[in-house]
């Protein structure tokens, strides 16, 4: 029984071929292409940050979920997040971030946006990474306080169980009744937010029928249930041929945010939550002739949408009458220019602030934004010292507390960025807390910025 | 485009020209490779562009006879003006003479940040080394203008600060004086307003006077009143009521400009066929503050009496695009299109369909290139089996739009389909919308499963109040609530229990159908909210005080065995109104992108140039407004990229 083992190694050793290398993780002192991004709040402490790292060079085999503990990345809760201490010293570095195993997952690469259910009364959440690589999946993840496993089994790699948004469609994967012919199927899934129930997941390109036709176009709003994850063809609603790239969940809504490809493009579609198959075009979205939508965030009242659009690059804002009833009417009320690249918005949360505040990702500027929609204006733009291509962000807003504090990954640096807001009432004063994690042009750029370590030769 | 792909195209265009005329100076215009063309201000001869991500300022000479970048000291390049980080919004000084606005000697920038304003010589052509900041306070700047006095040495910059004070919002009028020889003087606070934002500055004729615009969102109204609930109650009332205002700086006076709705940039025009400077004030309608369907366009109000003009003896119709959003207004004094008809104030509104659309600044009225009046388009219904439905007699131009107009059996009321109920069971329910002249007393109240109780028993109104500008409240026959809990309101079956609402216009009205088409038809909406339907009047009204006419003048028939639950039927209808626009030719501007039109300003002086920015494209075009003919596609323009 040896013989053969042997012999196979021999040839290896001879031939430089034979044997492929095992599978590599990312390490573990860092986060890698980080994209998605989600605060969990621990009583009493700063919480936990989790992190996609979406491995976008391919350097490693597999994406990452990561989950970080701030005080042990030297964060406190300070009094305007309702602690009792006043906040760290602002500008401090976090290189290393010393990530035990059972902190982290593996998941498929090109990880998109990431969102997860309210903490549980113990702590427990569930999350959803949606990721763009072969087999388009999406990865349910559950955090339990200290461990991440991957929901179907595993605690380290969850690639075998994540649900394919695509195999089904292609014949691949186990047969189903209503897939034929391509469809139903989500390639290239990324946006992805959880309400109530249930996840909702868009896709960035739309499926042709035959599989590789270009023809027949049709693509999805992906829905499952948050406790029971599965896919059939139901899973699948039907939108129309153009793709989409954000969801927000109203009342009785969802808002599902246009993605530009050279098929079609439609910037904002309604799908009615009590009849799925009723899909309410926004034919006001036209008259402010955008060339892509990149997310879509409501208001806390359901009276207001904000979305961010490409070319020009601005913040449209939308008002929303009758959320809940047969036939809401929308208008584009505002519109505000937006550093390059608008990416990612989300609400800052806070019974202080005099209107809706917002915080959006500006990629190609490395900047972070703050909208004031009571002066219809950006309060302030973050620009020193941020993150390298800032695309996600999370906030940590507890009730009741004067201020905000703002997570932001930076997918061209690897790092994430701590910015606190420490009164809503005012949102131009900001201050950049630290960075978290090293710098990856360390290892990903030939001319490596300066700070990074020395290199054995 | 990325920063070294602009850079590079820039510098490949400036060799070009260099090499393909041997000469620095040769005709052939250079590309300054815009990045962020969102705003622009015009001094004399020169034109001023934001490159907001490139934090600089681009100037154009618009005497040339191919009017063109202005060189930077190095002529292959096109000068640069660095300014504050991202400068987003532009002002210059006004100096008023003989009933003209001129230029002064400044260019401000304000910078996206809301931390800086640069201060930029525009005879030099570059930033004075001190800017205009906040120091250590915090807050945001929302809005600048300017004054010079003809042949004053300085300047004053108006400026306004938004801030939080003790959890409540304040607005904060300041000056400051700016000269070359002292530069950036000390800050005077001229004047606060409470719960709102300032957003808008124009200086006016008279060494004292300014107009300035606020923002107050009914959230934030919300937050700062204190008091008795009644005075609550009038405060929030009282403030939303109150947009813009004129200022006196000498004696810090205000008064009221009264829109009738909320304004978020001022504008005036200068003297015109004997009509002296500034005697109207114009306001672009802040939508986001107004939130109500059809709440768009341009308002003018009467310096003197600081009302809304009046046309044929009711209040004048915003002056709107129909649907995209205005992005600026320009007006030009005797400046004119080549339609036919001769305006002595010419009004542009440049919207973000990246088109221009025109009107008579003077008159105050739109011009409809499209003589077919409106029309119903379809009727659809989701009971096709059962026939019936709306049997239209008549539709008023001026007062139907383009939009679906639902008429449903028993639906929720608009705005009443989910109505949050109290967390503890109650008689009253407050919603955040005026319920008056939709619910009415008798109507059924659905419950969610969420707030118990009998669902063959549901609560009836007993009662409808507006209580202000936040909404209102309902008494119910019966107390409901409970955490999760929320209400519907439908008509009950007796009565009138179709519900009509159009896409655009929200509720209309609700009628009883009728078993033939001799009974008596319905004239939708009721009296009092037919001015509100109109956004346009069209020749041939019956002059004030008589009502109105009705949008709609038509008759449900009752479907075949009467109504089923969900049933309903949509009539789309089409305005038959096209207001004036243009836009350039499509062939010409394809390699332009210009979907998207940003600000707009006529030559001073010269009403016979226009001057628009296309934040879209990253590109600036100067208009010959006598030959555009609205609309046909715009053939002659000059490029600034």
């Amino acid at each position: 029984m040896r013989r053969p083992t042997i012999l196979s190694a021999l040839l290896a050793a001879l031939f430089g071929c034979g044997v492929e290398a095992p599978p590599e993780a990312p390490p573990l002192d860092r986060f890698y292409f980080p994209t998605g991004v989600h605060h969990l709040p621990v009583a009493g402490g700063p919480g936990t940050l989790l992190v996609a790292s979406s491995t976008f060079d391919r350097r490693y085999d597999f994406g990452a979920v990561t989950a970080v503990s701030l005080e042990g990345a030297g964060l406190n809760l300070p009094d305007f997040l309702g602690g009792i201490a006043p906040a760290t010293a602002p500008g401090e570095q976090l290189g290393s971030l010393d990530i035990a195993p059972h902190e982290r997952v593996l998941t498929a690469p090109f990880a998109g946006m990431m969102d997860a259910t309210r903490p549980g009364a113990d702590g427990r959440v569930r999350l959803f990474v949606p990721t763009r690589s072969e087999g388009d999946q999406l990865f349910p993840i559950d955090w339990d306080g200290e461990v991440l496993q991957c929901v179907g089994g595993g605690t380290e790699n969850c690639v075998p169980h994540g649900l394919s948004l695509t195999a089904r469609g292609l014949g691949t994967g186990a047969a189903d009744e209503g897939f034929a012919d391509g469809k139903p199927r989500a390639p290239a899934p990324y946006g992805v937010t959880v309400a109530d129930d249930r996840v909702w997941v868009t896709h960035l390109q739309a499926a042709d029928s035959p599989v590789g036709s270009l023809r027949n176009r049709e693509s999805y709003l992906v829905t499952t249930l948050v406790a029971e994850p599965e896919l059939s063809a139901t899973s699948f609603i039907p939108i129309g041929p153009a793709p989409s790239s954000a969801v927000a969940v109203g009342q009785r809504y969802v808002y599902v945010a246009g993605r530009n490809t050279p098929a079609s493009f439609q910037p904002l579609r309604l799908v009615d939550r009590r009849d799925p198959s009723r899909v309410l075009p926004t034919g006001t979205l036209g008259e402010f002739r955008l060339l892509d939508v990149r997310d879509i965030v409501l208001s806390a009242d359901e009276t207001r949408a904000y979305m961010l659009g490409r070319s020009p690059d601005v913040l449209l804002v939308l008002s929303i009458d009758d959320p809940a009833g047969d036939a809401p009417q929308l208008q584009v009320v505002g519109s505000v220019p937006l550093p390059e690249g608008p990416t990612m918005v989300r609400v800052i949360p806070g019974a202080q602030a005099q209107a809706t505040l917002l915080a959006i990702t500006c990629t190609q500027a490395n900047a972070l934004a703050v909208y004031d929609d009571a002066t219809g204006q950006l309060a302030t733009i973050v620009t020193a010292d941020m993150v390298q291509q800032p695309f996600g962000v999370a906030v940590q807003a507890p009730p009741g507390a004067p201020g905000a504090r703002l997570f932001v990954t930076g997918f061209g640096d690897g790092r994430v960025a701590v910015v606190d807001l420490p009164d809503l009432a005012s949102p131009s004063s900001t201050v950049l807390r630290k960075t978290l994690g090293p710098d990856q042009r360390c290892i990903t750029q030939r001319v490596r910025p300066e700070g990074c370590p020395e290199v054995a030769r | 485009m990325s920063g070294l792909l602009r850079r590079a195209r820039r510098l490949a265009m400036s060799l070009l020209a260099v090499f393909s005329t041997g000469c620095p100076q040769a005709a052939l215009p250079p590309e300054a490779g815009l990045d962020g063309a969102h705003d622009l201000a015009i001094l004399g001869d020169l034109l001023f562009i934001t490159a907001t991500d490139d934090n600089e300022l681009r100037v154009v000479d618009l005497s040339l006879e191919r009017p063109n970048f202005v060189r930077a000291p190095n002529p292959i390049h096109p000068l640069s003006i660095p300014v504050a980080v991202r400068p987003v919004e532009l002002a210059h000084d006004v100096s008023w003479t003989d009933g003209v606005a001129r230029g002064g000697h400044f260019v401000y920038a304000r910078s996206a940040t809301g931390q800086e304003i640069s201060v930029v010589d525009s005879v030099a052509l570059r930033e004075l080394p001190e800017r205009v900041t906040l120091g250590n306070t915090a807050g945001t700047f929302t809005a600048l203008a300017a004054r010079r006095e003809p042949g004053a040495t300085s300047s004053t910059l108006y400026y306004a600060v938004s801030h939080g004070v003790g959890g409540r919002a304040v607005g904060s009028l300041r000056a400051r004086t700016i000269s070359l020889e002292g530069g950036v003087g000390a800050e005077q606070v001229l004047h606060e307003v409470e719960c709102g934002a300032i957003t808008s500055i124009v200086v006016l004729p008279g060494a004292n006077q300014l107009a300035f615009s606020v923002r107050r969102l009914p959230a934030a109204i919300a937050l700062c009143v204190t008091g008795t609930e009644e005075e609550r109650l009038a405060a929030m009332d009282l403030l939303a009521s109150q947009h813009a205002f004129l200022f006196d700086t000498a004696t810090r006076a205000t008064r009221v400009l009264d829109f009738g709705a909320p304004v978020r940039r001022l504008y005036t025009h200068s003297a015109y066929g004997g009509i002296p400077a500034a005697t109207r004030i114009y306001g672009l309608v802040d939508e986001a503050a107004c939130a109500r369907p059809g709440c768009q366009g341009v308002l003018a109000v009467d310096h003197a009496a600081g009302t809304l003009v009046q046309l044929d003896g009711r209040p004048m119709r915003p002056l709107s695009p129909q649907g995209p959003l205005p992005m600026g207004l320009a007006l030009g004094e005797n400046g004119n299109l080549n339609w036919g008809v001769h305006v002595d104030l010419l009004g542009v509104v440049p919207a973000a369909d990246g088109l221009l659309y025109f009107f008579d600044a003077d008159a105050l009225r739109q011009q409809d290139l499209e003589p077919a009046g409106p029309s119903v388009e379809s009727v659809g219904t989701n009971h096709p089996e059962a026939g019936g439905g709306p049997v239209i007699h008549f539709l008023q131009d001026g007062a139907v739009r383009n939009e679906d107009v639902t008429v449903a059996y028993r639906s929720a009321l608009p705005g009443f389909g989910a109505v949050a109920a109290p967390q503890v069971p109650s008689a009253f329910v407050d919603v955040p919308v005026d319920p008056e002249g939709v619910v009415e007393v008798g109507d059924v109240v659905d419950t969610s499963p969420e707030c118990g109780g009998s669902p063959q028993m549901p609560p009836t109104i007993q009662a409808v109040e507006r209580r202000s500008v936040l909404g209102g409240r309902l008494t119910l026959g019966a107390p409901v609530g409970g955490p999760g809990c929320t209400l519907a309101v439908r008509p009950p079956a007796d009565g009138t229990p179709w519900v009509v609402s159009g896409s655009r216009s929200g509720y209309l009205g609700r009628i009883a159908p009728r078993a033939t088409e001799d009974e008596p038809s319905y004239l939708l909406p009721v009296p009092e909210r037919r001015l509100a339907q109109y956004f346009h009047f069209p020749p041939g009204l019956p002059p004030a005080p008589e009502p109105l006419p009705p949008a709609f003048h038509f008759q449900l028939v009752e479907p075949e065995g009467g109504p089923r639950p969900d049933h309903r039927y949509v009539l789309r209808t089409r305005s038959g109104f096209v207001p004036a626009a243009a836009a350039v030719d499509a062939r010409q501007g394809a390699r332009l992108n210009l979907s998207v039109a940003g600000a707009a300003q006529f030559r001073p002086g010269n009403a016979d140039r226009l001057v628009v920015s296309f934040p879209s494209g990253d590109v600036v075009l100067q208009f010959y407004p006598r030959e555009i003919s609205p609309g046909a596609p715009i053939t002659r323009f000059d490029t600034f990229q």
